[in-house]
């Protein structure tokens, strides 16, 4: 079954030719699966997908949209896995966020009163 | 009072409840670009067809001085009639009526109409435009929303259930066309959402138009919601005729069958449509063209997850459903939205007696950390699920590249598929030879002077050994290895003895699909 050893498809779409397909001209661009370069168009959504994070990295980032109410650490502190970091309002309910790994509070990017979205930058741990 | 008299009176009252919301309300609706609910019906619907009922309904809610508020027929228009002679029942929310907002009533006469198709064995036909909720009804609006939503699910896979967004459908009421088979947007008139454009501006501060948000572009190529695009009403109108041309009434039947036609071999030659290089892309849909009744494909959601393509045509007259990747959008691949759609397209097929047709030429699942994230395992399963539960004919071409858990997926003699049929230039293998030469002769390739050199002569030695047809045919995976010409008449056939399939399965309350 498809081993996928070597390819990621994103450093490997970077060709392109314009080929007349049906009357019209298209992008071509190739796209590497399992070794084989296809010629091939791609998808809005293929291209704008997201590089991987890994969510262990220390980096915080909100996992709901709503308001901050309470900002629990500041710069310099020391926490612990689990340690409460702030707590916002959203769905009409206070919610609570815990750290996800212990370390030395970097960099805080929000405030009381701030709007979040999903997947801002809130806190940097080390 | 004579009798003369009161059909007087009855004209008198028809006449009234017949203005729905009043001039106003109607010129309003009709400078948004929207046609009154009634001129759709009668639009869609063959002529002088359809015949209405719970005209007279009134709404009996009490508070918020609704006592003193007339709705008439509670801002939805509920009645029978047919199109291409076929027998529907349908529903059209009234926007000039209270916003066509959803009270209990209203709900009611939904349901009356939902419980009628089910009893009558006869697509159901909804078109929404509504403001929502009737919040003024509280917890009745809710209880009709449920009403219906349950309505929805009993009826799936009994009768054909058909939505048409025409104008906002927000909040609880998109679940309903989501619960149904075929969801038909139009461009600058349908808006879906779950929370409109204020709500996020009050809690994100982000802000975004409705069109943006749900509209009917988003919906046919960002979310797969809907299944069909039209630029226009009429367009919409014509889009559901010819669907529902293609189906049968209910599960126990079978699609009308048409005057068989054959199809346009001069415009679409297949034997010279698909490359012969498996990297190279064409159009999967001109496939399906030469080998259907006139040529007519009748795609689904076409704009979304493009890599796979579903739809109906006819082969002799009779409706199939095709199934085909497509080498011209990502190569064709199986990624997770391209399964949901191919899933969902095999299981409507199968529950309504329309024959699978499945075009393969695929590399295989997609790989990429963003799709494994995705759940493209649960996703990928889907198509495995659809393909071996489903008991219609299921005939594959697998014209070119078959590889991996994609050729597995795509309807193969292991999934209990009746007819595998090959092209010559098919290669039906556990992966592409470059990825499979790599792995295996890794050593030989490592240790080697001129590492290249090896590496591409062992590609072309497993190409030649195993990037063919016969390694299957020999197992018996494949049936018959044919020249593209015979496509049409072998898919005839094969239609042909398989009228009187029979594939009893054990007995059981229902499976349970990777949703």
């Amino acid at each position: 079954m498809a081993e996928n050893n070597q390819s990621n498809p994103q450093e490997n779409n970077q060709q392109q030719d314009n080929t007349p397909q049906n009357g019209q001209k298209k992008k071509f661009r190739s796209l590497n699966i399992d070794g084989t370069r296809y010629r091939t168009q791609l998808t809005e959504k293929f291209k704008n997908r997201q590089k991987w994070d890994n969510p262990l990295s220390g980096k915080v980032t909100s996992e709901f949209p709503g308001t901050v109410v309470k900002v629990d650490v500041e710069e310099g502190d020391e926490v612990e896995k689990g340690d409460r970091l702030y707590i916002y309002e959203a769905m009409k309910m206070k919610n609570r966020a815990y750290s996800p790994v212990g370390g030395t509070i970097k960099e805080v990017h929000v405030k009381e009163n701030d709007i979040i979205r999903k997947g801002d930058l809130l806190f940097v741990i080390e | 009072m004579s009798l003369k008299r009161k059909i007087l009176e009855l004209q008198k009252k028809r006449e009234k409840v017949l203005q729905g919301g009043g001039e106003k309300a109607i010129e309003k609706q009709v400078a948004m670009g929207k046609m009154t609910a009634r001129e759709r019906i009668v639009t869609l619907l063959d002529e002088n067809s359809f015949h209405e009922y719970d005209l007279f309904v009134e709404h009996e809610a009490r508070d918020f001085d609704m006592d003193k508020k007339v709705l008439h027929g509670d801002g939805v228009i509920i009645g029978t009639g047919t199109i291409y002679g076929a027998p529907v029942c349908v529903y059209a929310q009234d926007f000039t009526v209270a916003g066509g907002s959803l009270g209990l009533m209203h709900a009611r006469k939904i349901g009356k109409i939902m419980d009628h198709a089910m009893k009558m064995r006869v697509p159901l036909i909804g078109i929404n435009d509504s403001g929502g909720a009737r919040i003024q009804e509280g917890v009745n609006s809710l209880a009709g929303y449920g009403e219906i939503f349950y309505r929805n699910t009993v009826a799936s896979g009994v009768i054909p259930q058909l939505s048409v967004i025409l104008g906002p459908c927000a909040g609880g009421a998109v679940y309903s066309p989501a619960l149904t088979d075929f969801v038909f947007v139009v461009d600058k008139i349908s808006k879906m959402f779950i929370t409109g454009p204020g709500v996020i501006k009050t809690v994100l501060g982000e802000e975004i138009s409705m069109e943006e948000l749900g509209g009917a572009k988003v919906h046919s190529e960002t979310t797969g919601n809907a299944h069909f695009y039209a630029e226009s009403e009429m367009e919409c109108f014509s889009q559901i005729k010819k669907l529902v041309s293609f189906i049968p009434w209910n599960n126990t039947q079978k699609a009308k069958k048409m005057e068989p036609k054959e199809p346009h071999t001069d415009k679409y030659p297949i034997s010279e449509i698909v490359p012969g290089n498996p990297k190279e892309p064409y159009d999967i849909r001109d496939v399906i063209r030469a080998v259907s009744d006139d040529s007519d494909f009748f795609e689904i959601q076409e704009r979304w997850a493009k890599n796979v393509v579903i739809g109906f045509g006819r082969v002799d007259g009779e409706t199939v459903g095709f199934v085909g990747n497509q080498p011209l959008i990502l190569a064709g691949v199986l990624d997770v939205d391209s399964s949901d759609k191919a899933a969902r397209f095999i299981r409507f097929c199968n529950a309504f007696n329309i024959p699978l047709v499945t075009f393969v030429d695929l590399p295989g699942y997609l790989p990429g950390i963003d799709q494994e994230h995705a759940g493209v395992i649960r996703h990928g399963a889907k198509v495995l699920y659809a393909y071996s539960e489903a008991t219609v004919p299921k005939i594959t071409f697998i014209l070119r590249k078959a590889y991996g858990g994609g050729y597995i997926a795509m309807n193969s003699r292991h999934l209990n598929a009746d007819f595998v049929f090959a092209w010559p230039g098919a290669e039906i293998a556990v992966m592409g030879p470059e990825g499979a030469a790599n792995i295996i002769f890794r050593k030989e390739i490592q240790n080697a002077d001129d590492p290249d050199k090896v590496r591409r002569q062992k590609i072309k030695e497993y190409k030649q050994k195993f990037a063919n047809p016969y390694v299957a045919a020999a197992k018996g995976y494949v049936d018959s290895v044919i020249e593209p010409q015979e496509t049409r008449r072998l898919l005839s056939h094969a239609l042909e003895v398989s009228q009187n399939k029979v594939d009893n399965r054990p007995s059981k309350k229902h499976g349970i699909p990777p949703f």
